[in-house]
Formats: C-alpha cells, structure tokens, sequence
C-alpha cells in the first residue's frame, strides 16, 4: 500500500474543504454572530492538517484499486470528522458524536438532523450545514479530482469508487476533464434554482441553503417544519421540479447541454424512473384525496413533493407524511429503498439496478419455460455483462442484509419495528426522515449514543455504495 | 477475357470450373499445395501456388483493364487488400467475398473507396435465399431492387382466384402496389388500365416488401404460413436469416451447441430465442415443441447432421423442411428422400459472382420471360428528360412502365401525376423493343445513363438449372 499518495490525495480534500468554510466566516461576520471564531479555528486546523499530508511523497504516480478504495473510505472520514469541527466549536451540538452525525448527515446528504431547533442556529452553522449537502452531493472527491491531474496522478480508481451506480460514465477521455464537466453542470442547475426560488419570493439566504439541500438531494432545512414552514405552494413546485431532476443521471443533462436531448428521452434508467415516480404520485394521490378535504390540487401536490423528497433521497417534508394513511406510508417506504438514477446526487439502490433486477426476474421465469434458453440482460439496445449483473444481485443482497441487521440491533435497544427499520433505510439510502419517532416532524436527537453512531455508517456505507466501504474490513485487503 | 481467382477453396474452385468450361481464361491461385494439384489436376485452368495479396505474384499477372479479379480467400481483410491492389495494377472488375457481418454493416469507407466493383457475403446471400423460400412460397419468382427495399414477385392466377376477371384499374386505390406485367401463354403484356386479369395468367407485383405481404394476404396468398421457424447451428448463415425472419414478422428459435456462441448471438439478436443445447438430441426437439414449427432449416456445420434432423422434422409434422448441404454433389439425394430443400452456400455464391460477370456492371438488370423483357434499375440524371414532367405526361413508351421510385430511400409507387426528381433511382419494366428508348429519358444529353449500383442478393435458381 502506498501511503504517501493516500495521504497526498486526502491532504489536497482537507484543504479544499478548509477553503470551503470560508465563505461561513463571511456570512457570520455579515450577521454580526458567535460562529466567527470557531469557524476560524475549524479552518486553521483542517488546513494544518491539510498541509501535513500533502507534505508526503507519493511512491508511484498511479492510483491502484486498494489505494483508491483507501483515499475514498478514508477521506469520506475524515472529510465528515473535520466538517464536524465547526458544530462541536460553535457549541451548539452536546456531543462530537452528536456533531459527526450531523457531518457525516450533511456530507452524505442524508440531511437527518439531531437538533430539535435548528431555526436558533447561528447562519453561518446553517450555511455550512447545507453546504456539505452540496458538497457531498456530487462527491468530495471529484472535487479533488478535478485538481489531482495536474499533479501527475492517475486517479480513474478513486472516481470508479465514488461514483454512484453500476458503471459509472465517463464524459471526457480524462478523469478531471470529466469531474470539471459534472461539476458546471451541477452548478448550472444550482444557479438556476437559487435565481427560480429568488424570483418566487424567498429570501437569498433560504434560496441558498434550500438549493443545495435540494441539487445535492440532502435534506437539510433551515426550518423546523422543513419546506412545510412557508406553506408556499411554488417554493413547493419549484423544489418538486429540482428534487426530480437532481435523481436523474448527470451525464445525461451534459448530453442534453450538447443538444442531444434524445438521449435523455431514450434512457431506458430515466423512462423507468420517471414512471416510478408518476405511478407512486398518482397512487398516493389517491389515497390521501380525502385526508387533504378533497382538494385534488394539494393531494396532487403534496404527494408529488413526497414522492419526489423520498425517491430522490432529498428527505424534505412539506406535510408530516407520519400522518397518512398506510397505504401512501408503504409506497414511500419503498420508494426510499429505490433511490434515485446512478450518476446522479441521490442515495438509495439506484433505479437501474432494480431495473436490473426486474429483468433478472423476468429472466428467470422464462427461463423455466425454456430451460436451455441463453437470454441476454439488455438496457436499451445494450447488453448488460453477466459480471454486472453478479455484482448488482450481490450489491442488492448486501444492501437487504445490512437493512435488517441493523434495524435488529435497533430494535434490540428498545426501538419500535416502524422507527428503526425507517430509520436504517432512511441512513443508507441517505434520505434523512423515516416514520414514527424519526418521522418528518421529529429527529434523531432522542436516540442513543450507540444507535447514532450505527446510523452514522449506515450513512457512510450507503453513499459509498456499500463495497467500498466494506473492502476495507477485508483481511487480504492489508495482506500484500 | 481472363478471371484471375485468388482462393482456391469451395467458391474459387466452382467459379474456376464453370468459367472455365466457357471463353474465359482462368488463373487460379492459391498457397496451398494441395489445393494447387486438385485444380491443375481436374480443370482446364493456369494454378499457380503463390500468395495472391503480394506484389511479387500479382507484378507477374500483367493485369489489364480486361481483367477481372476474385478475392474468395478466407480472410476478409486479404480480401480487400488484393483487390486494392489488383485495382490499383489496372483490373478492369474486382470482386471480393467478405463475410464478417461487422464489415458488411458498418465499414467507414464505401466499396468504391476500397475499389471494390462487388462484394459478396455468402453467408448473407444464403439467409437471403432461404428467407424467400420460406416467405414467399405462393409466388413464382422473387427479385430484389435498391437493396431489397423493393420487391418483384410473379404471382400465378388461379381459377378459384379473386384476381380473376378483375381490370387492372381496380387495383387503383391499393396504395404502393402496382402490377407491371400479365404474362398470357407465354407472352408477356405490359397492362393498361382497362386490361383484366384472366384465369391462368401470371402477375409481376411491384412494391415494398411489407406492401407485398399485405396485398398476397388480401387474396388469400398468406405467404407461406410460416410463423415460427426453428433453426439449427448458430452459425452466421443463422445470424442473418434470423435477422430477415424477425424484419418479417418471423417468430425464430435458434438452436446452438457453443455457450459462448449462444451468448454472442442473445446479444446480437433481441427478438430471437436462443437455446443452448444438442440439435441432435430428440428430446430436446421435442420439448421446444419442434411438432409446432412451421419451418425447420438445419444451418450446422454437418452435412449428415443437418439431413437427419431435417428428416426427423419432416417426419414430427413440420411443414416445411430445409437443410444446408455444403457438397452439392448430395443435392438430389437429399431431395429425393423428403427434405424440400436442399441448399449449397458456395453454390449460391458462385452464382452470385457468376451472374455479376455475365450481367457486366449492371448489376439490377433482370431478363424476364427468356428476355421478352427487361426490369432495371437507373438513376434519373439530373438533365435529363424525364424530370418535372407528371409521368403521364412524358410520353413514355407503351410497353415500358415506371414501377417504382426510390427517393431519400423512400418507396414510391408512382401514379401518373408523379413527378420524377434528380437523382431519383427507377425501377423501370420494359418490353425488350422498347428499353433503349425507356431508358433514354433518364440519360443525360450525351447519353450516358448511370445505373443503379447496389449489391444485391439474387437467387442461384438460374444458375443450378445449368
């Protein structure tokens, strides 16, 4: 294992993340509060320790698979450790295990809160809570990616890592053309909801915290009631729109910029996604028709905004959901589950893997009519490698696995069966709020210390697809 | 004229035979030694045992504009090569025989660029063979223009027919269909309007392939019946036949022994099921229902394979039975114990090759009815006669008739207030007095004519009446 590149690469991400709680110190010191100092402490430490790694000397130029496995675990940790300074500096969280849940809520843009009362929190805590989500959105280390090339080093291992779904594409020939290309095009969308949201009426700094909650499918409100707060049913449309375009494959919008817009209508992931999520509107639609007096606009609305929040794994509420009707609770449930499309900021299985899976299924059945039938998996008019197809149905079974091993140490601390298995799946497909006592109008605060730190590497384990994670707990991981 | 054959193998060595028997001078050449002796042994031909891609065995041809040349080694690529550079040494026709299905799609350089006059796919031209035995059975003759989007078949007039009695100006309102010629004891009309259809005559249908369909199925001429075929061996032949069949709204088993294969062709071909098993193994058969198959072709490497399956498909109920028998020599056994067809892939290439040959350049000319008529295909230049005049305006010959128009690689069927455009490619049907002026219209002043210059997949009926 070649440390000195670990270090170097993770080096280079502590420092670009130091650079990013700047923009905090200006906002506490425009509101005139207390957040200023432990903003600036959080900044010298992280860039201190920032400089330190990158002051060691890579052995080789390239990044193997273990290195790259290593930088990514490694440097969502720490990532998240350091982003957790500012909260445990500025006093307002109890706890460091409080605070790194919060960190690592935010950078895996889960956007499950511990506090009660975020609205009494300084704006520069805010900001900074809201900028991990757009951060961790397209993820920390494409930033660095954007950077490492420059300095010689082969990186394709840490993007593979990283990168949610499947296979992930490649927009460019080079890793750091590709990495600048997703990021203008998430910034191109980030602009033109805070510039929508401006022109609706909400103030700049809401537009602002609420846009990166909603490009980077975090979840994170300034308010207490969530997006619920402003009963404002265009805020409510205009972050039902983004939600629903943030879950979609990033390199479909760039071909789209390209004006190939047929590749986007002709995606066999999106068309699936897209008729998920209408089916799910219309059926929850439906059955909450009589919960909201009949009024067929806000049924429509308020379970477009759910269904959206939850399949995009964003986690915001517009009404506490916890209060409808089973039926409309089971389907959300499961949407949570689905996620949004791979290459794209949402968490969740991914929608082209449950594709995938479907087609397995169908597959299967067939085969029991023609036992000697050789069928290949396609996706549009692609096949998809039976090595994909193995590793789906084992990332699958994993994901299921970890549901309910988790949900049963949960229960084993007393936690109802509803609170915790939403709990777990709301922390691994990082949406955020589950039902009951971590519904939508309630947090995370009352748990225990013991269940925090389990939903913590749910969190983690889920934004990093699972494997990436999980190699590094293999024992010929470290064996050379 | 000489014929200059480079590969030796089962097409080289039927062209040199046939050619050989009639005023060409054949040289054939090939590496293998063994190959070298059986020709010089058994045909009247020049064999020499060299490399045919190399200057040093081609400087020594003297190639002349009079010559044509034949790439048929196994490799495509040599193929290619030896007919660029026979081309490039003053061949007055290449040829060359490339079979991967990769190539014969998508190359980024045309034939003309590779300075290839004709390229042949055996596998290809034998998919094509079968799918017309298999669809087009009511019809006599089948022909292919501007690559197969447009079809020509004769349909025979029965007495029970509805056809009958019927004039040619009922037929009006059929869009994209048009009858082109009656054929009446032996003699062949170019019809008008008021003409009618009698009992026991014959009908030239033009159109597009799907029109065809549609129009055979509305006089009770259901094509054949066939719906389901089963194939066996997954071989390229089996690629593109499948490929034709589901164009035809053909449901296709393919039966194969090679897993990879088996892989390979689930990738290529969605709508086709592929089993992977033994053909030989009855049970098998059975289970995949072979008793309700409408057809069965046997496409494995195996002669004696093939004729006993086929035999036992016969025998469980199939309708209609085809088996591929690389010796053509086993031709009429195979078809005297049952199986109604017995196809030979290096018979139909030579044919191919054959008729290119005979036929000069232009490869869509047909000779109907013993050459009592003439259907090419030709290209309208751009100042010629023809253009912006309503067709029933221009004052075309009687016996000669536009059947169809292919423009921007859209059929047209053309009534009289159609307007040919520049660069339109025609069908035209004409009475044998009356081509050189049918053709003329679509020349230019000096009048040169292009023709139609596509590949096209033409059956070997003609060619093993020999």
């Amino acid at each position: 294992m070649d440390f000195g590149i670990i270090s170097k690469v993770i080096g280079i991400l502590l420092l670009i993340e130091s650079a990013f709680m700047l923009p905090s110190v200006g906002i506490s010191l425009y509101y005139g509060e207390a957040d200023t100092v432990p903003f600036l402490v959080s900044i010298a430490i992280t860039a201190f320790f920032g400089f330190i790694g990158c002051l060691f000397k890579p052995k080789n130029a390239a990044v193997r698979y273990r290195e790259g496995f290593m930088i990514v675990g490694l440097g969502w940790i720490l990532a998240s450790v350091f982003g957790a300074l500012p909260f445990l500096f500025a006093g307002t969280f109890p706890s460091f295990i409080d605070a790194l849940f919060e960190s690592v809520s935010g950078f895996t843009t889960t956007g499950g809160t511990v506090l009660s009362d975020v609205e009494s929190l300084p704006h520069g805590i805010l900001f900074w809570r809201s900028l991990t989500h757009w951060l961790g959105g397209m993820g920390i280390l494409v930033i660095t990616l954007s950077v490492l090339p420059a300095m010689g080093l082969s990186t394709i291992q840490i993007y593979r890592a990283e990168s949610p779904g499947p296979s992930p594409d490649k927009l460019a020939p080079k890793i750091g053309q590709t990495a600048k290309l997703l990021y203008i095009v998430y910034l191109i969308i980030t602009v033109i909801q805070v510039i929508a949201l401006k022109i609706a009426g909400m103030p700049l700094f809401d537009s602002i915290t609420h846009t990166f909650g909603t490009v980077g499918t975090g979840g994170f409100s300034i308010k207490n009631a969530s997006i619920g707060a402003y009963e404002n049913p265009v805020y409510e449309w205009i972050i039902i729109i983004f939600m629903f375009l943030a879950a979609i494959n990033f390199s479909l919008y760039y071909d789209a910029l390209r004006g190939n817009f047929r590749s986007l209508l002709k995606d066999s992931e999106f068309r699936f996604y897209s008729f998920v999520v209408i089916t799910s509107i219309i059926l929850i639609a439906v059955d909450v028709y009589g919960f909201f007096h009949n009024n067929l606009g806000e049924a429509i609305r308020h379970s477009a905004f759910q269904v959206s929040s939850l399949i995009s794994t964003t986690g915001y509420a517009s009404v506490n959901y916890d209060l409808w009707p089973e039926f409309s609770k089971m389907i959300l449930f499961v949407l949570m589950f689905f996620g949004g499309c791979a290459g794209s900021t949402a968490g969740g299985i991914k929608q082209i893997r449950i594709l995938l899976i479907f087609k397995v299924i169908k597959r299967e059945l067939y085969k029991l009519i023609h036992p000697r039938a050789v069928i290949s998996i396609r996706l549009g008019d692609k096949t998809v490698s039976e090595g994909i197809i193995q590793s789906i149905m084992g990332f699958f079974m994993l994901y299921i696995l970890i549901f309910a091993g988790v949900s049963l140490l949960l229960m084993a601390q007393g936690m109802d069966i509803v609170s915790s298995t939403s709990a777990v799946v709301a922390a691994l497909s990082n949406v955020g709020p589950g039902f009951n006592i971590v519904g939508p109008a309630m947090n995370y605060g009352g748990l225990s210390n013991l269940a925090k730190i389990l939903l913590t590497a749910c969190m983690l384990l889920g934004r990093l697809e699972i494997y990436t994670l999980l190699v590094l707990l293999m024992p010929s991981f470290w064996k050379d | 004229m000489r014929v200059i054959i480079v590969g030796a193998g089962k097409v080289g060595y039927q062209i040199a035979e046939t050619l050989s028997r009639e005023l060409y001078d054949v040289i054939v050449i090939d590496q293998d030694e063994e190959v070298i002796q059986k020709v010089s042994d058994n045909l009247d031909v020049m064999a020499i045992r060299s490399n045919g891609f190399v200057a040093q065995t081609l400087n020594q041809l003297d190639i002349t504009k009079e010559d044509i040349f034949i790439a048929v080694t196994e490799s495509d690529e040599g193929n290619m090569l030896a007919c660029m550079s026979a081309k490039h040494l003053g061949a007055g026709v290449a040829i060359a025989r490339i079979r991967n299905p990769e190539y014969a799609k998508g190359l980024v350089i045309s034939k003309e660029q590779l300075a290839i006059d004709y390229i042949i796919n055996p596998e290809q031209s034998t998919a094509f063979e079968i799918s017309r035995m298999l669809t087009f059975s009511p019809a006599g003759q089948v022909e292919d223009f501007a690559r197969g989007k447009v079809q020509m078949v004769t349909i025979p007039v029965e007495e029970s027919s509805p056809l009958v009695n019927l004039s040619i100006k009922d037929f009006g309102h059929i869009e994209n269909i048009l009858i082109a010629a009656i054929i009446r004891k032996g003699q062949i009309l170019i019809p008008k309007g008021s003409d009618q259809i009698k009992s026991g005559d014959s009908i030239y249908v033009v159109g597009k392939k799907p029109d065809i369909l549609k129009f055979c199925k509305s006089i009770g001429k259901t094509p054949g019946g066939v719906r389901n075929v089963m194939i066996l061996g997954g071989g390229r032949i089996a690629y593109y036949l499948a490929e034709n069949l589901h164009y035809l709204g053909i449901s296709v088993k393919i039966i194969e022994k090679d897993l990879e294969r088996c892989r390979e062709l689930s990738e290529k071909l969605p709508n086709a099921l592929i089993l992977n098993g033994d053909g030989t193994d009855v049970d098998f058969l059975k289970s995949e229902n072979i008793q309700q198959m409408d057809a069965f072709i046997a496409l494995s490497g195996f002669d004696e394979e093939n004729v006993l399956i086929a035999l036992l498909a016969k025998q469980l109920g199939v309708k209609k039975v085809i088996s591929k028998v690389s010796r053509s020599n086993y031709i009429p056994l195979v078809e005297t114990i049952g199986i109604d067809a017995a196809i030979t892939p290096s018979m139909i290439t030579a044919g191919e090759i054959l008729r290119f040959i005979r036929g000069g350049k232009i490869v869509s000319l047909f000779l109907l009815l013993g050459g009592q008529a003439e259907i090419m295909e030709l290209i309208a230049h751009p100042t010629c006669e023809a253009i912006h005049v309503p067709i029933k305006d221009l004052g075309f010959p009687k016996n000669a008739i536009i059947t169809t128009i292919v423009r921007n690689n859209k059929v047209i069927v053309p009534r009289g207030n159609d307007v040919i455009k520049p660069n339109d490619r025609v069908v035209i049907l004409s009475l044998s007095s009356e081509v050189a002026r049918a053709r003329s219209f679509f020349a230019d002043r000096e009048g040169e004519i292009k023709h139609g210059f596509w590949n096209h997949f033409k059956s070997n009926r003609d060619f093993t009446a020999h």
